[in-house]
């Protein structure tokens, strides 16, 4: 509904510009470029009984267009991006969104941003426990790695002691799921109609953020805080006579957010660390860390492909009955390049869980180049869990494998 | 996240700086080899001297051994340093699908260069390891080193002899890469006595056979006093592949500065 109501004031503010003929003819100039992807799921094994008629199948196609102006010799730049989804078997994962919709001024040591934008905060690779800015859009893909365009007030001062951000954020977007036919949800089928939020101001509360960060020679080092609606909900189930149904909960929290990289030869060595802190009485305040480190061999077996070996520990104060997925979880993980003409690479790991010992998952995604304008990229992912504790048991029926297409063009 | 990532890049002929400090003695003079090869890399370096800044455009074209071509797009900045290695900002523009990736190189004379990336789809910039450097680039013929920053203190010389090339006269001067990470054993490099631009380089791989043959040609002076050329081209012996490098719309003088290079600044470059 917000997220309507949101897009209709982007629209309206568009025609306005719109209007403007002299501005019109401005905006054409800008350029425009973007990707359409076909996409298919398939699950492989039978679905488990509280979704009788689940699907094994899931087809879909995506569209990502981008526009890009600037003038003032480049000190002003205005960019958007529009996403959409058609899925064939998932209505919710039928969606739109403004990626980006952004202004944004380069002063000479500051930057100013306003509009709805994309940044992205953090160094590890299996999880993003700093990256707190933009809301996860889940629906795409269950590595979190997708964002939603979230409302802000950016402004960057870079100085010589580092670079200092402070954040406005007027508006929140609500986490997206999967429907009921969806696979990867766990069959929870969550009321995304109706959250429910701490703050008297729902999704209008003001959030904001500050973020310092430097470089000490090898040692990149950021430090975050973030005040505000949480982005990950609290889910509860709803009892009603009617209709039984899994609510989402925003929290309010503060969060204060640390991620380091060292850089020494070929060694990356990463650390992300975040405590956050609740006022209600239910909710403890806990923190949360991911740890680990990169290490590439260069033309491995005498070919001239790169092996990347990549191992990341996360741990999380909350502990088996906190709903983390990784609570005490190690990755082990290959990334492999193969420098041929088209790119080909691929990354593949298995993630074991240390307090359901039964429970592991694995996963590869590949990626190649077909020519100048189409890429094919492949994704499978395992699940196995026995525990009805873990959160992964919901979705132990859901290993899947993705073939992905995509066409871009300019 | 794990789109590809690992490209380099800036261009042996646009990055060249010199220590002021060092006075260089004309090279034909000396007769020891071993300074007369110092002398003539650091006359390389002098001539080059004061570029400060520069921009230009890339094609580059691949080939395999049965012929097929493959062709990439890029730009590059580039800012002289006088007291360390230079900076360099590369943006991609095809394929397609890495558009608007951007490299960021500060290089180092004493110690291994600074190296982020920034990858566009998920606004992230990466600090990424810059040992690896004798990686192939982006699936070229050019290792990570070929197109690095070419600074004195990276090797150690020796003059080998004058020979004709290409109609001029030229030194031969084996060079020998002072950082184990190399891919390298050796070097063989024939410089122009007239104008000290590189003409031909042979390479050699860690069983010290030849490996690749990098040859300039369609040099051009810009701003009366520096040599760029036009192209560079890499032939591998071993797998008869190749890779050409275009140079196009070089300019020197752009207005750029610090915070054009500036890591935390990355998401900037288009």
């Amino acid at each position: 509904m917000m997220y309507l109501s949101l897009r209709r004031s982007a629209v309206g503010l568009f025609c306005l510009l719109l209007s403007q003929s002299s501005i019109a003819a401005e905006l054409l100039s800008g350029t425009v470029d973007g990707k359409l992807e076909i996409q298919h799921r398939h699950f492989f094994n039978s679905p488990d009984i509280a979704q009788l008629d689940a699907i094994s199948g899931q087809t879909s196609m995506a569209l990502n267009v981008e526009y890009f102006k600037e003038w003032n010799n480049g000190d002003d730049r205005l960019e958007a991006e529009l996403f959409g989804r058609l899925d064939g078997a998932d209505s919710e994962r039928t969606h739109t969104d403004i990626r980006q919709l952004l202004w944004t001024h380069y002063g000479n040591n500051y930057e100013f941003s306003a509009g709805l934008g994309r940044v992205f905060w953090g160094v590890t690779e299996t999880q993003h426990l700093v990256d707190i800015v933009n809301q996860t859009d889940l629906v795409e893909n269950i590595d979190g790695e997708d964002k939603l365009g979230q409302p802000m007030l950016r402004y960057q001062q870079f100085t010589d002691f580092g670079t200092f951000e402070a954040f406005l954020l007027p508006y929140f977007r609500e986490r997206t799921f999967e429907g009921e036919n969806g696979r990867l949800g766990g069959a929870l089928n969550i009321d995304t109609d109706n959250p429910v939020y701490q703050s008297s101001s729902e999704e209008n509360h003001v959030d904001w953020a500050l973020r310092y960060a430097n470089t000490f020679g090898a040692l990149d080092l950021g430090l975050s805080w973030f005040s505000g609606t949480s982005r990950e909900p609290d889910l509860f189930l709803n009892f009603d006579f009617n209709n039984q149904s899994t609510r989402p909960f925003y929290p309010q929290i503060d969060q204060l957010g640390a991620d380091i990289q060292l850089t020494l030869g070929s060694w990356l060595l990463k650390l992300e660390a975040i405590q956050r802190n609740f006022d209600l009485p239910m909710f403890e305040d806990y923190s949360a860390a991911t740890a680990g480190f990169e290490y590439t061999f260069v033309g491995v077996f005498g070919s001239q492909y790169d092996l990347g070996l990549l191992v990341e520990y996360s741990w999380d104060e909350r502990g088996e009955t906190g709903g983390a997925f990784f609570q005490n979880d190690a990755t082990i993980g290959g990334r492999l390049t193969l420098n041929d003409i088209a790119d080909s690479q691929f990354l593949f790991g298995i993630s074991e869980d240390f307090d359901f010992s039964d429970s592991k998952s694995l996963f590869l995604e590949g990626a190649t180049r077909i020519n100048n304008a189409l890429s094919l990229n492949v994704e499978a992912r395992y699940f196995d869990a026995k525990d009805p504790a873990n959160p992964a048991f919901a979705i132990r029926d859901s290993s899947f494998v993705q073939v992905g297409i995509e066409y871009f063009f300019d | 996240m794990f789109k590809k990532a690992y490209f380099v890049l800036l261009l042996v002929s646009v990055a060249f700086n010199f220590q002021t400090s060092a006075v260089a003695n004309e090279p034909a003079e000396i007769e020891n080899t071993q300074d007369k090869g110092l002398a003539i890399a650091k006359k390389m370096k002098q001539v080059n001297e004061g570029w400060v800044s520069s921009q230009s455009d890339m094609v580059m074209v691949l080939r395999t051994r049965k012929g097929d071509e493959v062709v990439r797009q890029m730009r590059s900045k580039s800012l002289e340093v006088l007291d360390d290695g230079d900076k360099a900002l590369t943006i991609f523009d095809t394929p397609l699908d890495v558009k608007g990736t951007a490299f960021l190189n500060h290089s180092h004379t004493q110690k291994n260069d600074d190296q982020w990336i920034f990858l566009p789809a998920l606004k992230r910039v990466k600090r990424i390891a810059s040992r690896n450097k004798s990686g192939p680039f982006l699936g070229s013929e050019f290792a990570f080193e070929d197109l690095s920053s070419f600074e004195v203190e990276k090797f150690t010389y020796d003059y080998l002899r004058d020979e004709e090339f290409a109609g001029q006269n030229t030194f031969v001067v084996k060079m020998v890469p002072t950082d184990k990470y190399s891919g390298y054993t050796k070097s063989h490099v024939w410089i122009d006595q007239e104008h000290y631009r590189v003409q031909k380089i042979d390479f050699y791989d860690r069983r010290d056979t030849l490996l690749k043959t990098l040859t300039f040609a369609g040099y051009k002076l810009y701003k009366d006093k520096f040599w760029r050329a036009d192209k560079q081209m890499m032939v591998n012996h071993k797998s008869g592949k190749s890779t050409d490098i275009e140079i196009k719309n070089l300019e020197f003088g752009i207005d750029l500065t610090d915070a054009d290079f500036n890591e935390k600044r990355l998401n900037r470059a288009r």
